[in-house]
């Protein structure tokens, strides 16, 4: 009888908190299709036009070209520099990745707006584009996602000896990094990749304060959009939400793929 | 007729501050088995990977077929390497696993064809060609990773514990596998082990390593037989290492000042006297332990005066039971003498 009680008591909770999670993303899909939603319990009616008037909007256009930018660009520089760092303390020397977890942590523990004064002040008076300190920012910001990502790759094998074999095979280091280590944790990269340019893409404090009005991102643009209207502003977030619930899927279906992969391998060695 | 193909002089290598092998020197002989042995530590792989090319933050001397190549690229030298692991490419078939170097060498594809199917047969893998590592058992893998070294016809082959991973059985299938094959293809072979029974089953040679040098090489008889010194009289086999006074305890005549430790190999015990009394040393005692090894057993006894010792018989012979009182003999000949 108080099993049952405990059941239904977790039950409520979780639908309650399901429903504080969930009823905003519903109120603002539906708020982003309704023709008109003033004072009544549901819209008077729906439409696409909002959709319409986002999609032919040339700032919304532009903004969403600089986010791609921002998230391409600053994955190309996180992949280039930390994918070197993280294959070297794996294969080389792990006993730098205890060094290597503290500095990862550090974005966590140092809050945006201190990064960005500290950024300013160093850099203001240098010749760097600013864009250039924003994407390293960025990139830097994005650094427990990415090496995390790209570290679980290299768990899978033995790199440190396949890298070695493929020199004894005849390879220089730089094709037996790219024939041999590269494909081995592609799956890992490519996460790696989505998380980067996810996190790139949804940057808002470091963009506005360093390049501001200069560089207007989808962030940037939702914000505005959110001051002055309300409904095309909730598309753009209906929109952002969807195009972060394809990555996440996505993800999740390569994970799920990974997972079902090695039962199948521990299934296949125990056949053996 | 064999002649010296690889030559290590006054190597010397420093990880981490620490200088792990110290003016190490040896020589192996062409188409021959060399076995490093040696227990954890003692530096058996670094020195491997030296002559891999793998480390090269070396001094000394490394001379392959007359050549040095201690300056070399790991690439550069025609070695082949097994690693423990095996170091498969998980994504390649065992054909295109096999193939890789015979790739890197741009050979035509008729040529890696003939070869990669030449010598996956020749490690029976035939049926195997399409598979990919993640469907292989550990001895398929293990050979794979043997043919796809073979098959560059490398002047060395170096294996570092290559059958360490696997289960007994086929630890010493692949064992002699491995010895068939550098026969049948005439490779001159250098196999790292810790294992002694590996190493005295297949070697042609042996070359006992500790604390980064090497104590001891010579053919397995040789190196059990006669080890120099107290490590390798306690690393080899399963000898009775005595001091000269304990021998003295034993009626051998030993010089007073003579500070040498001696040998009785368990296995040169007898129960009876064959010939001569007076070539005997007689060792009376009682039985304190026995273990069964198979085709022998270790008695395990305290003497008279107080010594403990081993001896070994084969299992058809007599067998004694434990406190039974025994006297065992052993032939003043076969005790060695060994330094220090």
């Amino acid at each position: 009888m108080e099993k049952h009680a405990d059941k239904v008591i977790a039950k409520i909770v979780i639908t309650l908190i399901s429903v504080y999670l969930v009823a905003p993303i519903i109120a603002t899909i539906m708020y982003s299709f309704a023709k008109s939603w003033v004072n009544t319990i549901l819209p008077d009616g729906w439409t696409l036009e909002w959709y319409l008037q986002l999609v032919t909007n040339s700032d919304f256009l532009s903004a969403l070209v600089r986010s791609i930018i921002l998230g391409i660009v600053t994955t190309i520089i996180a992949m280039c520099c930390f994918l070197p760092v993280v294959f070297y303390a794996n294969v080389y020397d792990e006993s730098i990745k205890a060094r290597l977890r503290f500095i990862t942590v550090l974005p966590f523990t140092i809050p945006g707006i201190v990064l960005v004064t500290g950024l300013v002040r160093v850099y203001a008076n240098l010749p760097i584009p600013q864009m250039l300190v924003l994407l390293l920012a960025i990139s830097l910001l994005s650094l427990p996602v990415t090496y995390q990502a790209l570290d679980n790759a290299f768990i899978a094998h033995d790199f440190r000896a396949m890298f070695e074999q493929a020199l004894i095979l005849g390879d220089s280091p730089l094709k037996a990094f790219v024939k041999v280590v590269i494909p081995n944790i592609r799956v890992g990269m490519f996460i790696a990749m989505l998380l980067t340019f996810t996190s790139a893409f949804g940057e808002y404090v470091l963009t506005n304060i360093i390049l501001g009005g200069n560089y207007e991102t989808l962030k940037i643009y939702m914000y505005r959009l959110m001051q002055s209207n309300g409904q095309a502003s909730s598309v753009l977030t209906t929109v952002y939400f969807f195009f972060l619930a394809i990555i996440s899927i996505i993800m999740i279906a390569i994970m799920k793929r990974q997972g079902n992969k090695k039962v199948e391998e521990v299934g296949d060695t125990k056949k053996l | 007729m064999s002649s010296i193909f690889l030559e290590v002089k006054d190597l010397s290598i420093n990880l981490s501050g620490n200088q792990v092998i110290k003016d190490m020197n040896f020589k192996i002989q062409k188409n021959t088995l060399t076995t490093f042995l040696g227990p954890s530590g003692s530096g058996k792989t670094t020195v491997l990977r030296a002559i891999a090319g793998l480390n090269q933050k070396i001094s000394g001397k490394i001379l392959l077929d007359g050549k040095e190549i201690q300056n070399l690229a790991a690439n550069q030298r025609n070695i082949g390497m097994i690693f423990q692991s095996y170091a498969l490419f998980p994504n390649l078939s065992v054909f295109e696993n096999v193939a890789y170097g015979l790739r890197v060498r741009k050979e035509s594809n008729a040529v890696i064809k003939e070869k990669v199917g030449a010598i996956l047969k020749t490690v029976n893998l035939q049926d195997k060609e399409q598979s990919y590592p993640e469907n292989l058992s550990g001895g398929q893998k293990q050979r794979v990773a043997i043919a796809r070294a073979m098959v560059l016809e490398p002047k060395i082959l170096l294996l570092d514990e290559p059958l360490s991973a696997l289960d007994a059985k086929i630890r010493i299938e692949l064992r002699n596998q491995i010895r068939e094959y550098q026969q049948r293809l005439g490779i001159t072979m250098l196999f790292v082990t810790h294992d002694q029974a590996e190493a005295m089953a297949i070697s042609d040679e042996i070359i006992v390593m500790d604390n980064g040098k090497v104590q001891q090489q010579g053919s397995p008889l040789e190196i059990y037989k006669h080890p120099q010194n107290i490590f390798m009289a306690k690393f080899i086999g399963n000898h009775n290492i005595l001091e000269a006074g304990q021998l003295r305890s034993l009626g051998v005549e030993v010089a007073e000042n003579d500070k040498s430790s001696f040998i009785i190999r368990p296995e040169l015990f007898q129960t009876n006297i064959t010939g001569d009394s007076d070539d005997y040393i007689v060792v009376s005692g009682n039985i304190k332990n026995i273990s069964i090894l198979g085709d022998r057993i270790e008695y395990r006894l305290t003497s008279d005066n107080g010594l403990e010792l081993k001896a070994e018989f084969l299992n058809q012979q007599q067998t004694f039971t434990v406190g039974k009182a025994v006297k065992f003999y052993v032939r003043k000949g076969d005790i060695e003498k060994v330094g220090f």
